[in-house]
């Protein structure tokens, strides 16, 4: 099965390669983004939210209630878009194209992927080499 | 706006009642548009979600929380954590 991989960064943080919305990013690995509904994959600056709305780029919008660890909720807002990973290596898209909801970050935190971007990746699988620190996900 | 987790909970719960009755309604008298539901109400429909989120606006006094969706849509009743977001 071919695989696409990433490493940890210095800081053990580990950013994958995404497009979303047909724009290349890089997104940090967030497994605190959780959306029970599976939904939400992914939070992104605010400056770069507001220009996909603003291009209408979004097929759809939805109002949600956010829990951040202070315990506090606030509403936020989503949109709508495609995403699929990018490899590292190559630079080409691979793995599916799957419909996402995306979240309008907050100031001063990095582009995310969360959880529920994982769970959308049909036929694929996590590796984690703890060992190495590679995130690596074998395509179908 | 900041709520804490008991009126998000009641709220909520209300919201989602309510749309048990309203999903077909809305379903077929709104389809293209985009909801509001708060306080266990439909408090209308717009073309567009900031036309809808401006409705809101509108309500005296305005609703710690409320829910926008499409028509054709679930809405969303549950928290989304963002653990690592900070307001």
């Amino acid at each position: 099965m071919p695989q696409v991989c990433w490493s940890a960064t210095q800081a053990g943080e580990y950013w994958i390669d995404v497009s979303l919305g047909g724009h290349a990013l890089q997104v940090l690995i967030d497994s605190g983004l959780i959306d029970r509904r599976g939904q939400v994959g992914f939070s992104i600056d605010q400056a770069l939210y507001d220009g996909f709305k603003q291009a209408g780029r979004f097929a759809n919008h939805q109002m949600h209630a956010r829990l951040t660890a202070n315990g506090q909720i606030s509403l936020a807002e989503s949109g709508s878009l495609v995403a699929q990973l990018i490899s590292p290596q190559s630079g080409t898209l691979v793995g599916p194209i799957v419909p996402v909801y995306v979240f309008r970050g907050y100031p001063g935190v990095p582009n995310r992927a969360g959880i529920a971007f994982f769970h959308l990746l049909k036929g694929c699988k996590v590796l984690w080499d703890l060992d190495q620190r590679r995130w690596c996900i074998e395509l179908p | 706006m900041i709520m804490d987790i008991a009126s998000f909970t009641s709220e909520s719960a209300l919201n989602r009642e309510a749309y048990k009755h309203l999903r077909d309604d809305i379903r077929r008298d709104y389809a293209g548009k985009y909801i509001v539901l708060a306080r266990g109400k439909l408090v209308g429909a717009a073309c567009t979600f900031d036309a809808a989120r401006a409705l809101v606006q509108r309500l005296e006094p305005v609703p710690e929380y409320y829910l926008v969706f499409a028509a054709e849509a679930e809405p969303d009743f549950e928290l989304v954590y963002d653990l690592t977001g900070s307001l």
